[in-house]
């Protein structure tokens, strides 16, 4: 349905954007659309590229939900939008990740996968 | 590198042109595309703005911003409702359950106690309550669908997007239209012109399911207002 990395257009990534954002948000006390999109980009060497497209309506959903706050600051010539987590947003987070890693734990089980040095 | 004020104001008018009409949403896009071109004319300082722009926005992919707009209006009217629905079980709780309940015991022991010519009046006064305080004849709308949301008027100097599709119920018009029921069905009224028992069963039903809603769509409206005041004062007149 949607194309949420452009330049590495994996299946396995496409459900998993709102996870990284929350994750992303937890490790950072605010952030704003532009600068997810460099994180992200800089975390995975320049693999993963998350498309506006992608990411706006995902974080305007979790803000939605009540899982993300935002917050206004000018920055000179203009105001920028901050997204923060809420205490829901951090409780879901912590789900995320758990299912997350469970998921790994689940897919090295059945398909054992080796890590290639 | 940073943008001039005057660019600023011509990537709104760009998010404009691209249907983008709510500030909410053209704040954070500017944002996004002021920063993505000058990064980029950072990197060649010989683009022009217009050039940048165009290799911006062509990020944004074949929809360009129609989908981010379609898919935040949807959000929203999921979160609206998903609020609406909250406040409607919380109205129906301890102390707010109480309100109702006196509402209802006045009406009966003051309206019900009178004919049908002073139900007239009465008739009257919602309806002109419900002109003076909505501003226009909902009730034909309420009538026809209940459930109906309509714009809350707010004075502003710029549309959000926030502030679209409101949850707001039309109070008066309800009782009005129960009112005109009654006067066209002549077998509410007993051969004395007064309301039957049946008939005043009914409407305490309808008002004991009718003022939480009413009250909701109220709270969570002034709620959302609160929220868009503090964030974009700027939009306010």
């Amino acid at each position: 349905m949607y194309i949420y990395f452009v330049k590495q257009s994996n299946q396995l990534f496409k459900g998993s954007l709102t996870t990284i954002l929350l994750k992303l948000l937890s490790e950072n006390e605010k952030m704003y659309g532009y600068e997810i999109t460099k994180k992200v980009k800089e975390l995975s060497d320049g693999k993963l590229v998350l498309t506006e497209g992608a990411l706006y309506p995902s974080l305007h959903k979790l803000e939605a939900e009540g899982l993300l706050e935002v917050k206004m600051e000018n920055i000179g010539n203009r105001n920028r939008k901050y997204y923060s987590l809420t205490k829901e947003g951090k409780k879901e987070t912590a789900n995320k990740l758990k299912e997350v890693a469970a998921f790994i734990e689940q897919m090295q089980q059945i398909l054992n996968l080796k890590p290639a040095f | 590198m940073t943008l001039s004020k005057e660019q600023i104001q011509q990537l709104f008018i760009f998010t404009e042109k691209k249907f983008v009409r709510w500030y909410d949403l053209q704040v954070e896009l500017v944002d996004h595309l002021a920063e993505k071109i000058e990064a980029q004319m950072v990197q060649d300082p010989k683009l022009s703005f217009d050039r940048a722009l165009g290799n911006v926005y062509a990020g944004f992919g074949i929809f360009g911003f129609a989908q981010i707009v379609r898919e935040k209006e949807e959000a929203l009217r999921k979160a609206n409702n998903k609020m609406l629905w909250k406040e409607i079980g919380r109205q129906f709780t301890w102390p707010n359950l109480v309100r109702s309940l006196v509402i209802i015991s006045l009406i009966f022991t003051i309206a019900f106690q009178v004919n049908i010519k002073t139900l007239a009046v009465i008739t009257l006064a919602f309806y002109c309550i419900d002109i003076a305080f909505n501003g226009s004849f909902s009730l034909i709308k309420f009538y026809w669908n209940p459930l109906k949301k309509r714009k809350t008027k707010v004075e502003k100097k710029k549309n959000l997007l926030m502030l679209q599709n409101l949850p707001a119920f039309s109070f008066g018009s309800m009782i009005y239209w129960q009112f005109m029921l009654m006067r066209f069905f002549e077998v509410l009224f007993d051969e004395n012109n007064h309301l039957t028992t049946g008939f005043k069963i009914f409407f305490s039903l309808l008002l004991f399911i009718g003022i939480p809603i009413y009250v909701s769509g109220k709270n969570i409206s002034t709620g959302i207002l609160q929220k868009a005041k503090s964030l974009y004062p700027e939009a306010f007149a």
